[in-house]
């Protein structure tokens, strides 16, 4: 074995221009010292087995080396244990570095620093290696682990090449007053971006429309950036040349010339493509992200070439350690289980005591079909959050009215579907292989049926944060779930009691749109051509009357609308109706619809019954607003404020009427009182409309922007609606501060909110020192550990939330959007 | 989620005035009408006073009254119950009033320079420093919106302080005394204390003045035509007349706040004082029977 000390650039294995005379002979060659490479190589190094890690830099992990100085680096997913000896566990970048640079010395890892590949070729024991200095070596397995960051892409434009052009960003305090333009609204471009903006003028190129593609908490920094002028962008647009001084772009609008200092863009990564087909290596389609094909066993098409990490898509850290160790305990003929094995067991255990996790994970694979297409990999993710139950005949799954938001999947049994209990013959059966939860998932909104085992059954939960990785991975998923979701939508919102076969037109005239917020989907005026079904996010239905615009109704995911005109063949749109947030509609083709109403004289009763209704709610609104035309002006304000603000989004928000508000801040303090000292609302942070205020506090949205991305899995939502963090679990990362659009989140240290010092008179008039009772705080406490923290609707107390029994004078309301504009619509806002 | 009971009926934002419909103004004026009748209606064997079955009986509900309102001082700040502080507060106001009527009987109209007439009197300021509270709670709320015109206190400091720049750079432009006048009317001033928010102080009136005094200045300068064009003096003349508009805002704000919620230092100690009145008037009481 070749041992030498890798401390970085003077590391060489071995001296350069060895490469003449015999060639050196490897057992195993790895490429690329990242995670996965270095913890291959001291997997290697510590099982004797001859080995080479070749790394392109000079020093070890050059993606890592690159981060932002003192970056803090994530270790999760936490719940996945490491294997192996590199250690890794949530740190410094500087820290991470020097651990490694200890233990690859330690281990006697043989680096060979400055090895850039140029070809692979042959196959196992068989493989020659040429390195762009001229150095060849042969092994018989080679380890690739080069991720994607080496191989940045770039700008194609000419004077791409010029002086001011960069692709990365290492410290953005080197920046003062300069003219900066990021090129790619990705999180990288916008995280630079924000990074910058404080002491540069900063211009973003975005070639998409709108910041869809990053991550929520970077688009709306950016945009709350945009809004304060402190950065300018430009979207749909590009860049098409380059010179000294700046770059000429091409916008929706024409040309336009920007001056600059510093050209940075961010335009992602791909895998090199071009090397890895020389090499042999085969890619399954010709989109230039798409990584190549493997085996379970992480090997490529070339026998003998196996790929970890990034390139094999598995952009973690932590994942990428483990494949490197897994590998080569294999190669070395001393096999260990995968790091997930012991995770998945216990996760079986329950439903399945006697099996393996292969046997199960076949089982899974047979049984529900949305998750047959998975690869084997990605199946072994998934099911690491999901959790496979038995349910004995009768039990419940879930009740009517709860809110969760999990995919159940039936392997085994079967369930009945009850949508109203006073009605058992309309009950539903939903047999193996179907799934049903859709509802909860796609719509966050509460559950619309009662699901019971009618025999006994085994049922495979896919969690929300499962559901969203699989719908955006595997096209698959998405088309399988949007078919069935949107039948059922049309048959339960439809509701004519009659078989699902007789609605099957309209379910083939139907198809899926999404509006932004604030998007017009129905103009008052226009002629009709579809029936709609909000299937998640809400709207708002609005009308002229007496040349002003009037808000006549709020609806929220699962109404119909737009059925009016079917009734009439004449009518045109009476109301105009718009998106609140961001929406998904299921579109009915109005050729479908009146092709049902001729042979299913039911649906019009349907019709019927819905006007009649909406009709009584418009009757009594408008009654109780004749002659209070300046409340209707400031109802209908308050209730378009409330929407500007993402109402629409929430299940139950914080209102404080300011025309009954004392400003005592009792909430507040109730708050602080029953939460350790710190309040979760802030009048001070809300904004305010009409004398209506809207505190900064959660209101637990449909869909909760803050559970996307925790990477410990700690937010969730309870059956009764709260949207809770879990205070245990969470290591106070600060992704769902971010990513929250309505920043309620904050960080709080472990131990502030202790009280401060009383005398009697301080509590005599403010309570100060009140054991127990009082909302002052010192700001005393360990500042090394912040926990997130936001509103829990006081779960605790199993009551009304104590900022609304707190009010003196009945000027808080906890409420759910719905209720509250209904209360508006019907005039009962005091003027 | 467990919704609020007003939230559930659609009784949300009611002030405490109305609560319930008025629900414990209906009790606290039944109370207040029977007490009444029951005083005219009593015969007692000499004159009516505090010592006869109804004035004992009386002073018993007064003190009980007394104690239970005072009691609020703890509820208000007993958080995490799940009853509405909104409906205690409605009684607290409502059944205070009634305690005047009730106190009032107990005396049987006897007053003297003695403690008992002190704790009586106390008692009736403790019940007028409330009645202002509840006016101030009342109306002010309303006219402090308004007065802030949809602005917070951070909002308006910010465009106030950003107000002052713009004043002080428009000044340039013209002669040093205008300069000078214009800093002075911009320089910051100590927010004061409760007296000068209340309006005891005069300063504002001060800022007032200097306002106005750069204001007429910059239009001399305008009129007597040193050099000083139209176009320059409008944006300053602006700048200073919203900056003005800004600071009563503030001040208003300040004001409506403290006489809203600082009525509470002397409601509360004058509270304390009653309950000693009351101590002592029991015990004096018991001490002559």
């Amino acid at each position: 074995m070749v041992n030498a000390a890798p401390t970085g650039t003077a590391a060489a294995a071995r001296p350069d221009g060895a490469a003449s005379g015999a060639r050196d002979h490897f057992r195993i060659a790895i490429i690329g010292s990242g995670p996965g490479g270095l913890s291959a190589a001291v997997t290697a190094a510590r099982y004797g087995v001859k080995h080479i890690l070749l790394e392109r830099a000079d020093h070890l992990s050059d993606t890592i080396y690159k981060y932002q100085k003192g970056k803090k680096v994530m270790a999760h997913p936490m719940r996945l244990p490491l294997l192996g000896e590199l250690p890794f566990a949530l740190g410094r970048r500087e820290e991470i570095l020097a651990n490694w640079q200890r233990v690859a010395s330690e281990a006697g890892v043989n680096l060979r620093p400055r090895s850039e590949l140029r070809k692979i070729s042959g196959q196992r024991n068989g493989f020659l290696i040429a390195l762009d200095d001229g150095l060849e070596l042969t092994a018989d397995e080679i380890v690739l682990a080069i991720g994607l960051q080496g191989n940045l892409r770039r700008l194609t434009v000419p004077g791409a090449d010029a002086q001011l052009v960069q692709y990365q960003l290492d410290d953005p305090d080197e920046y003062r007053n300069k003219r900066i333009t990021v090129i790619g609204a990705g999180d990288a471009g916008l995280e630079n971006a924000l990074a910058l903006c404080g002491h540069n003028e900063v211009t973003i190129i975005n070639r998409q429309l709108d910041l869809s593609r990053a991550k929520p908490g970077n688009i709306s920094d950016t945009e709350r950036a945009i809004r304060a002028g402190r950065i300018r962008a430009y979207h749909d647009a590009s860049p098409t040349r380059i010179d000294e001084d700046g770059l000429l772009i091409d916008t929706p609008k024409g040309a336009v010339q920007l001056a600059a200092d510093v050209i940075i863009a961010r335009l992602g990564a791909i895998p090199p493509r071009k090397l890895l087909e020389d090499c042999g290596i085969r890619f399954p389609s010709k989109d230039p992200a798409s990584i190549p094909e493997l085996s379970d066993s992480y090997e490529s098409n070339v026998p003998g070439l196996y790929i970890i990490g990034a390139l094999a898509g598995y952009t973690l850290i932590k994942q990428a350690i483990n494949q490197g160790y897994e590998l080569i305990r294999r190669l070395a003929g001393d096999p260990t289980e995968p790091a997930d094995e012991k995770l998945l067991r216990e996760c079986f255990a329950a439903a399945f005591p006697q099996r393996s996790v292969a046997e199960v994970l076949d089982y899974v694979r047979a049984r529900v079909p949305i998750l047959a297409g998975l690869s084997t990999l990605q199946l072994r993710e998934t099911m690491l959050d999901c959790q496979i139950r038995r349910f004995a005949a009768g039990e419940v799954v879930f009740r009517r009215g709860e809110y969760s938001n999990s995919l159940w999947n039936i392997a085994e049994g079967a369930a009945s579907v009850e949508l109203d209990e006073a009605r058992p013959d309309a009950n539903v059966r939903i047999g193996a292989g179907e799934f049903f939860g859709e509802w909860g998932l796609l719509s966050g909104r509460r559950r619309t049926a009662t699901i019971v085992a009618s025999e006994p059954a085994v049922m495979v939960e896919i969690p929300l944060r499962a559901m969203r990785r699989l719908q955006t991975s595997v096209e698959a998923v998405q088309r399988e779930l949007d078919r069935v979701a949107i039948r059922r939508l049309v048959h339960t919102t439809l509701g004519t009691g009659r078989p699902i076969a007789e609605l099957e037109e309209v379910v083939a005239g139907s198809q899926l749109q999404r509006y932004k917020a604030g998007e017009c989907i129905v103009r008052e005026g226009d002629e009709v051509d579809a029936l709609y079904i909000l299937r998640s996010g809400s709207a708002i239905v609005s009308g002229m009357q007496g040349g002003r615009v009037n808000v006549l109704n709020f609806v929220s995911a699962g109404s119909l609308f737009g059925e009016r005109g079917f009734l009439d063949d004449e009518a045109r749109r009476a109301a105009t109706i718009s998106a609140a947030i961001a929406s998904e509609v299921v579109r009915i083709d109005a050729a479908s619809v009146r092709a049902a109403l001729s042979h299913v004289p039911q649906l019009r009763g349907v019709f019927n019954k819905a006007v009649k209704f909406q009709l009584e709610q418009t009757l009594r609104a408008t009654v109780a607003q004749a002659g209070r035309t300046e409340a209707t002006t400031r109802a209908t304000a308050i209730a378009d404020f409330l929407v500007s603000k993402g109402v629409g989004e929430a299940t139950n928000v914080f209102i404080i009427d300011e025309t009954i508000c004392t400003r005592c801040g009792n909430c507040e303090a109730a708050c602080a009182a029953t939460h350790g000292g710190i309040s979760r609302v802030s009048r001070e942070l809300g904004t305010s409309a009409d004398a209506i205020l809207l505190p900064l506090a959660c209101r637990h949205c449909e869909t909760p922007h803050c559970m996307s991305h925790c990477p410990v899995d700690a937010i969730s939502r309870a059956p009764s609606g709260e949207v809770i963090i879990d205070q245990e679990t969470c290591i106070g990362c600060e992704k769902c501060a971010d990513d929250c659009p309505y920043d309620v989140i904050s960080m709080v240290s472990a131990g502030a909110g202790a009280r401060g010092k009383a005398n009697w008179l301080t509590w005599l008039l403010e309570g100060v020192g009140l054991a127990g009772r009082n909302g002052r705080t010192s700001d005393a406490g360990d500042k090394s550990e912040k926990k997130a923290v936001k509103c829990d609707l006081c779960r605790n107390t199993g009551g009304t939330p104590a900022c609304v029994t707190a009010c003196p004078t009945g000027a808080a309301a906890r409420v759910e959007p719905e209720a509250y504009m209904t209360w508006l619509r019907e005039g009962r806002a005091r003027l | 989620m467990t919704q609020s009971p007003e939230a559930a009926t659609g009784e949300m934002h009611t002030s405490f005035l109305f609560w319930k419909s008025g629900a414990y103004a209906k009790r606290a004026l039944a109370l207040s009408v029977a007490t009444i009748v029951l005083y005219c209606w009593h015969r007692p064997a000499g004159t009516a006073n505090g010592g006869t079955l109804l004035g004992y009986s009386l002073g018993v509900l007064g003190l009980a009254l007394i104690m239970w309102l005072a009691w609020f001082g703890i509820r208000r700040r007993n958080y995490g119950g799940t009853g509405l502080l909104e409906g205690t507060f409605s009684a607290h106001v409502y059944f205070g009033l009634a305690l005047v009527v009730v106190a009032t009987l107990h005396t049987g109209f006897h007053f003297r320079w003695n403690v008992h007439t002190l704790a009586f009197a106390l008692m009736l300021l403790v019940v007028a420093s409330g009645i202002f509270g509840v006016y101030g709670f009342w109306r002010y709320p309303e006219m402090m919106t308004r007065n802030r015109a949809g602005m917070t206190l951070s909002t308006m400091a910010r465009e106030l302080a950003a107000l002052d720049l713009t004043c002080r750079q428009l000044a340039l432009a013209f002669p040093d005394e205008v300069v000078a006048l214009v800093m002075d009317a911009t320089a910051p001033v100590a927010a004061g204390g409760v007296w000068r928010a209340i309006g005891f102080d005069r300063v504002q009136d001060e800022k007032r003045r200097l306002n106005m005094a750069v204001i007429s200045r910059v239009r001399r300068e305008l009129v007597e035509g040193r050099g000083v064009t139209p176009a320059a003096v409008l944006p300053l003349v602006q700048s200073l007349t919203q900056r003005l508009t800004l600071i009563e805002r503030l001040y208003r704000d300040r004001q409506l706040r403290l006489l809203m919620l600082q009525w509470r230092a002397v409601h509360v100690p004058l509270t304390v004082a009653l309950l000693v009145a009351l101590l002592i008037h029991i015990v004096v009481v018991f001490y002559d029977w």
